[in-house]
């Protein structure tokens, strides 16, 4: 009965920062409920109003009598709307290091699907990972029959079909070659390689070329560990083609969700192996977190910046392909080696005619499409199935400024990205939000989505450049200079996806000689314009703004565990419509997440 | 009624038994069917697994006719309270905590006239249903990543799975530890090889698989045809 880390960890860190923000009416409550608590009921809740006090780094004394405690509630000091600001940066700046980095929930999986007898727990995560490519993978190549360019099979000298090598990743022959030098001797088996190979295999990386970096590079798989275990999220949708691998070779499961007529069927919801559950959603979820992680530090434009937090993709042909045969009673290599034929079948077929899906492309519909049903067809039925139903075309034919048409190959992860579910409650709420500001009688100019752009309320993000640091001057006392530095870095990284982060230089103006007018520059997250560009964090940005809106002037005596609740209410708050968007709900484990709540409580109270 | 219950290679290690029970009895309208799974870390588990089999059984089979009445949650909390209520008395009785004597439930009770079942399922043991083309989940495993929910768990009627289902197209009904699902299971999808067992309601063969296979945890199951038991059927 032992809870996870991470979760346990978070339990405290929330439950912490809560207590850390309770006003004076929240300890007067806990007081009555001390003085009505029959005996043997009163030391657990003294011991919990001495956590609050703690929380606010109160010393309190547990076992006193109820005078000891009215005379510490009256003399002590708490939080007011001209204090709440800087007290929601403490708490932030004293808890923004519990919460979890990628690498870490990379970890938690690592250990939960290893096979124990394999005994490469004491290795580091990135040569755990590699070593599971290799082993279960069989280092993503496999053999297939050659053919000619007119698409016959190759014979050889005794009349049968010659068999080519498939690299989806290079790096066998680098990797066979550090393992010799390791034993010294010629390498037989793969079991050879796996006992001699250390983290010094990825030294390599540090001075290898883009070319060499490649998938189909010399050191390709080794470039793929290193990213995976560290959390690093490559545009262009390069890694979800990673991530499916990777739940291959750790034989993760996927589940469909109850049947839409209600029946049920063998499979179930195995929290531990889901690929949704685990490496979509806690993993590849966006994670600010790794903005401060060595991976991130300095190389923000090389990497994805905003994953649309939607996790599969059920209206692309491909990532369809990688669930069904997740799903397979196949060794991984072999899932591997099916999967990759029937995408490189399927792509090159033609649009196919979809009426019998829907016609808007909604994803509800292709996911309500891809059932438990679909998942026991025969590979030769799945295939008919996807070209079907699916558009698996990836060549486009694009016209440039000049009206001369080009053709443009694409991924086949990045096709179909569009998100029309939730790009249509995205608009349906910046459109209630004008017209509930309206309704509310405010003057209707005063809102105008060019206004939503002020980002953390408790924060100024552009102060520390044009002041040169002197407005954190106050705020780093006494504190460790490293940590300040990193806790700044997340904060902009936040402020990134929320606000407008001016770039404002040290100025010689006094505050009344400044400028007063509010910034009209119409930040991303509110003018996303198309389907494809919808992610997680805009919803979560724009519900931001709503509720600030709507609960403005009125709400200033909400806690901040009621606008928590307002955000996490399954019918009316935000995660009403993450849910209905197929977004993963508000999650305390998610730093932004936390941060967008603190930033709204910080709004109402001032 | 089809049952095994052995012991895991884990008892190697700590000179324990088998801490798994199961339990099935009947009446003239009802029949009644539990499993519990001892937590292995704790001393007193397989009496406590035990004990909850007992009082659920007894409790249900006593009271078979308002349980189909109530609110799930008011199934949850009774059954619960009910346990805790004879593992208190037990670990007073010999001076133990209340938490040596941990472990999940899983339950169904049958209405032999109607057909109707009462399904109830704390921690991460598994109801299935084998029809004549396949098996379904009834319960399935709860979400055992930040510790596993058993009967002393706080709130542990929460987190309980509770339901009635029609039973007219289920032949029979098994519920299965964990250590027994995951022999079946390559992780959540049932081997064919499995299924066409089950579907078939050869439980020798069952046995002989589970049996055969390299076994840490306990591995514990029991089943019984619904068909055999319908009383409307043989009238």
């Amino acid at each position: 009965m032992q809870i996870g880390t991470i979760t346990r960890r978070m339990k405290t860190v929330t439950s912490g920062m809560f207590k850390a923000m309770s006003t004076r009416g929240d300890f007067k409550r806990k007081l009555a409920k001390l003085k009505a608590a029959d005996p043997s009921a009163r030391p657990s809740v003294c011991a919990e109003l001495c956590e609050m006090f703690d929380a606010l780094e109160i010393k309190c004394e547990p076992d006193k009598d109820d005078a000891y405690y009215e005379e510490l509630l009256k003399d002590s000091k708490f939080p007011t709307k001209n204090t709440i600001e800087q007290r929601i940066l403490n708490i932030m700046y004293e808890n923004f290091d519990a919460y979890p980095t990628p690498e870490e929930y990379m970890l938690r999986i690592v250990n939960r699907l290893s096979d124990s007898k394999d005994g490469w727990e004491e290795d580091t995560l990135r040569l755990r990972i590699l070593k599971q490519f290799i082993k279960y993978g069989d280092y993503l190549t496999y053999y297939r029959d050659a053919v000619d360019s007119n698409g016959c099979p190759v014979l050889d000298a005794k009349g049968a079909v010659k068999k080519e090598k498939v690299m989806i990743y290079g790096g066998e022959p680098y990797i066979k070659k550090y393992a010799q030098n390791a034993c010294k001797e010629k390498i037989k088996n793969m079991e050879q390689v796996l006992c001699n190979i250390d983290d010094g295999i990825f030294s390599v990386l540090e001075n290898a070329t883009k070319a060499q970096k490649k998938a189909d590079g010399t050191y390709g798989i080794l470039k793929l560990a290193d990213d995976l275990a560290q959390g690093k999220f490559k545009a262009g949708g390069a890694t979800k083609r990673e991530l499916y691998l990777f739940a291959i070779v750790f034989k993760m499961s996927f589940y469909c969700g109850e049947q839409g007529d209600g029946s049920k069927t063998a499979s179930f919801l195995d929290y531990e192996s889901d690929i949704e559950k685990n490496l979509f959603e806690d993993y590849y979820a966006n994670n600010l977190m790794r903005f401060i992680t060595k991976a991130y530090s300095g190389n923000l434009s090389a990497f994805e910046r905003d994953p649309s937090g939607q996790g599969i993709n059920y209206k692309n042909f491909a990532e369809m392909i990688y669930v069904y045969f997740l799903t397979r009673e196949y060794s991984p290599s072999e899932k591997i080696r099916r999967a990759h034929e029937m995408i490189e079948r399927l792509k090159k077929k033609d649009t196919p005619e979809r009426a019998a899906v829907n016609p808007k492309g909604q994803t509800l519909a292709f996911k309500n499409l891809f059932t438990e049903q679909i998942l026991e067809l025969s590979e030769s039925e799945f295939e008919a199935f996807v070209a079907d139903n699916y558009d698996c075309c990836v060549e486009f034919t694009e016209t440039d400024k000049k009206g001369k048409k080009y053709t443009v190959i694409k991924g086949e992860l990045q096709v179909q990205t569009s998100q029309q579910t939730a790009f249509d409650i995205y608009k349906k709420l910046l459109s209630d939000m004008e017209e509930i500001i309206w309704y509310d009688g405010l003057d209707d100019e005063e809102f105008v989505r060019e206004n939503c752009n002020y980002g953390l309320w408790f924060f100024d993000v552009s102060m520390i450049r044009k002041t040169g640091g002197e407005a954190l001057e106050k705020f780093a006392q006494g504190k460790d200079p490293e940590k300040v530095e990193e806790f700044i870095k997340l904060l902009y990284g936040i402020n990134m996806f929320l606000g407008n982060t001016i770039d404002e230089k040290k100025s010689d103006n006094s505050t009344e000689q400044e400028h007063k007018k509010p910034s009209v520059r119409l930040i991303k997250a509110m003018s996303v314009e198309k389907p494809e560009d919808m992610t997680r964090t805009s919803l979560v940005t724009a519900y931001y703004y709503y509720y600030n809106a709507v609960h403005e002037c009125k709400d200033s005596q909400k806690r901040l565990i009621d606008v928590f609740h307002d955000y996490v209410n399954p019918e009316t708050g935000l995660n009403a419509l993450l849910a209905k968007a197929h977004y993963q709900p508000i999650s305390d484990k998610n730093i932004f997440d936390m941060a967008v709540i603190f930033s709204s409580y910080a709004f109402l109270m001032c | 009624m089809n049952y095994m219950s052995e012991a895991g290679s884990f008892h190697d290690f700590d000179n324990t038994k088998n801490q798994d029970a199961v339990m099935c009895k009947k009446n003239r309208n009802y029949c009644v069917m539990v499993l519990a799974d001892g937590v292995s870390a704790c001393s007193k588990s397989g009496r406590g697994a035990s004990i909850a089999c007992d009082a659920v059984a007894e409790y249900l089979l006593r009271n078979s006719e308002r349980f189909f009445e109530m609110q799930q949650h008011e199934t949850s909390e009774h059954l619960i309270s009910h346990i805790l209520t004879k593992l208190k008395d037990e670990a007073a009785k010999n001076g133990f905590a209340l938490e040596e004597y941990s472990s999940t439930v899983a339950c169904i009770l049958y209405n032999r006239n109607t057909g109707k079942m009462l399904y109830f399922s704390l921690g991460d043991s598994m109801i299935m249903a084998t029809k004549a083309d396949g098996c379904s989940v009834v319960a399935m495993p709860g979400d055992s990543r930040n510790g596993c929910c058993v009967t002393t768990t706080n709130n542990a009627s929460l987190m309980a799975k509770v339901g009635v289902v029609d039973t007219e197209q289920i032949n029979s009904v098994m519920i299965c530890s964990d250590g027994a699902w995951h022999l079946m299971y390559n992780r959540n999808r049932m081997y064919q090889s499995v299924k066409q067992v089950l579907i078939e309601q050869d439980y020798a063969k069952l046995k002989e698989v589970l049996k055969n296979q390299e076994r840490f945890d306990d591995c514990s199951f029991i089943s019984v045809d619904l068909k055999k038991l319908q009383r409307r059927s043989i009238s």
